[in-house]
């Protein structure tokens, strides 16, 4: 087993340090004003937009600045003296042709490793057969699409995404009120946990436990929120794109709704996971949804693997499909984009999009993938709640 | 699960290694120099145009690319790229139409290329004639180029910088594509 988290941990090395996916440089430049002593970093931002290399606002949740900020602080003396002038150098040509970029780039996604291992190792406790849990282990540091995720995409969602696998990993010991807090600090990284509430709701067999799963959660988002208020908050994170994209098709909204009435009505025996699966399985097949996203389920798929093994193939088919979808999206850093650190002649080479649309419209071979994806998905979700739930 | 350790190794590995090698093969030119800094706009229109001298650095001189302005996307009319010898003579003629230029878009005028081209000096034109000034493109210059961008004209007088382009070349072998990617990432990675 060491053996194999020694490879696993050289596999996440070597994508850490030469996939480069801009929104790394971006959210750390934001962050590095913590270490000037920003704390409030929505009103700066925007205050200061005229004298900053970068205009972006800050979309995450005050504890991803506070993460990335803290992380920074600890370890500038390992970034060295030459990483600020990279994070405020605005040549997008100049500073992937730094010297220091793949240094840079192992150094700020050392956090996603910890937090990755940490993954593993919370995946094992799901199971009670310690050869199940071991198998669950393995297959989270082995499989392409969770190491790609995590390192090509410099994905930040790995802070919430391991608080709310500890917080389901709780309800599962029955330890409602931890688990309730550490929903709560996920919503504090990225406001998705929030959306699994009315469900939490559902599950709790008493008042009290309904209200310490539903209202816990809520309450510790909004002390963590609390503090920054305003509407520079409001605009740059609480309603922006990334915060509010999932309802913006209503299939979500409506399924999604669905979903809640038979859990209020017809399932006296409900398993949250299974609920948690179904709710994100029903938004990225009617949602155009941000790659990254799919890391929100990766962990809980792991798990559901290992426990049914036959829905694997059906899984694994479906991961392929729902990397493909974003593959087709116009963004170059989807794809080739994330070889710039390699060189930037990757710029001179036509986007996926650009090849498909010179013998079909690429749009439409984006909704057969939307479509394959949700066709998935459904059978799943109808196999998770329907009939497979009384075997 | 043997399978999959072995498929998820196998995967990184080709994704960092070879992966880019073999994506270099579709590259068909390469840019001598990053693109200098965009520090202001010349606007072409009717008879304003603008010229701009360079020494090619490498040979096999295939494009030039730049960053045009289509303001509000007013422009729709056809405008030029004529490339000069040193002695006047025009060598290539590339034609766009405004119709398919975003603003701020970075255009590659890419043509047959000139094999000698090393250490040659050039000069490019750019013009929009049928266009008034409701229908102008702004074309980035720089305030600091390198050495190898020579004199710009604005309407024949001469200004100060230079047009913030890039030259692009045929590679003479797809292999040396790949060469000069991986010696690129390697020199800066040991």
């Amino acid at each position: 087993m060491k053996k194999l988290l020694v490879l696993a941990i050289f596999l996440r090395l070597l994508v850490a340090a030469f996939y480069f996916h801009p929104d790394i440089k971006t959210f750390n430049f934001q962050a590095s004003f913590l270490k000037k002593g920003v704390i409030d970093v929505y009103p700066y931002l925007i205050n200061n937009k005229q004298n900053l290399p970068f205009k972006e606002e800050f979309v995450y949740f005050p504890l991803s600045y506070f993460a990335l900020g803290g992380y920074q602080i600890a370890a500038n003396p390992i970034l060295g003296n030459g990483f600020n002038a990279w994070l405020n150098n605005a040549s997008s040509n100049a500073f992937v042709t730094d010297p220091s970029i793949f240094k840079y780039l192992i150094v700020l996604k050392f956090p996603y490793l910890l937090l990755d291992i940490c993954i593993a190792f919370l995946v094992r406790e799901f199971f009670k057969n310690k050869k199940k849990g071991n198998l669950a282990f393995t297959l989270w540091l082995f499989n392409p699409f969770t190491i790609f995720l995590i390192y090509a995409y410099s994905n930040v969602d790995i802070f919430p995404v391991a608080l709310t696998l500890l917080s389901f990993l709780l309800i599962k010991k029955q330890k409602f009120f931890p688990a309730a807090l550490f929903l709560g600090f996920a919503a504090g990284f990225k406001l998705y946990p929030l959306l699994i509430i009315p469900f939490l709701f559902l599950y709790g067999k008493t008042l009290k436990e309904k209200l310490i799963l539903s209202v816990t959660p809520l309450v510790v988002f909004l002390a963590i929120c609390a503090p920054f208020f305003s509407t520079a908050f409001v605009n740059s994170a609480l309603i922006s794109g990334l915060s509010t994209g999932v309802f913006k098709s209503e299939f979500v909204t409506l399924l999604i709704s669905i979903l809640f009435f038979y859990g209020l009505i017809f399932d006296k025996k409900m398993n949250i996971f299974n609920y948690w699966v179904a709710l994100f399985l029903i938004i990225f097949s009617f949602a155009l949804f941000h790659v990254q996203w799919l890391l929100w389920l990766a962990p809980f798929l792991v798990i559901m693997v290992i426990k049914k093994p036959y829905l694997g193939l059906l899984i694994f088919v479906m991961a392929v499909f729902s990397f493909s979808i974003p593959i087709l999206y116009q963004d170059r850093f989807m794809t080739l984009g994330l070889l710039r650190a390699y060189s930037i002649y990757f710029d001179l080479l036509p986007t996926p999009f650009v090849v498909v649309q010179k013998i079909y419209d690429p749009a439409n071979l984006l909704a057969i993938f939307h479509s394959a994806f949700a066709g998935g998905s459904m059978v799943l979700i109808y196999k998770l709640l329907g009939r497979e739930k009384q075997t | 699960m043997k399978k999959m350790i072995w498929f998820t190794v196998l995967a990184v590995l080709f994704s960092v290694f070879i992966l880019p090698g073999i994506l270099a093969l579709g590259i068909r030119y390469i840019p001598y120099d990053i693109q200098p800094p965009l520090e202001g706009v010349k606007d072409i229109y009717g008879q304003f145009t603008i010229s701009q001298e360079f020494i090619s650095q490498e040979a096999q001189l295939a494009g030039i690319g730049m960053t045009i302005k289509n303001p509000n996307l007013k422009n729709k009319k056809e405008f030029f790229l004529n490339l000069y010898d040193d002695k006047g003579q025009m060598l290539r003629e590339i034609t766009y139409s405004g119709a398919n230029v975003e603003d701020g878009s970075y255009l590659k005028f890419l043509f047959d290329p000139i094999a000698d081209s090393k250490g040659k000096v050039y000069n490019i034109t750019l013009s929009n004639p049928s266009a008034d000034e409701e229908e102008v493109l702004g074309v980035f210059y720089t305030l600091n180029k390198p050495d190898w961008i020579g004199r710009m004209s604005f309407n024949s007088e001469e200004q100060e910088g230079g047009i913030s382009l890039v030259t692009f070349h045929k590679p003479l072998t797809k292999l040396g594509v790949i060469k000069t990617i991986y010696i690129s990432w390697l020199s800066r990675l040991l």
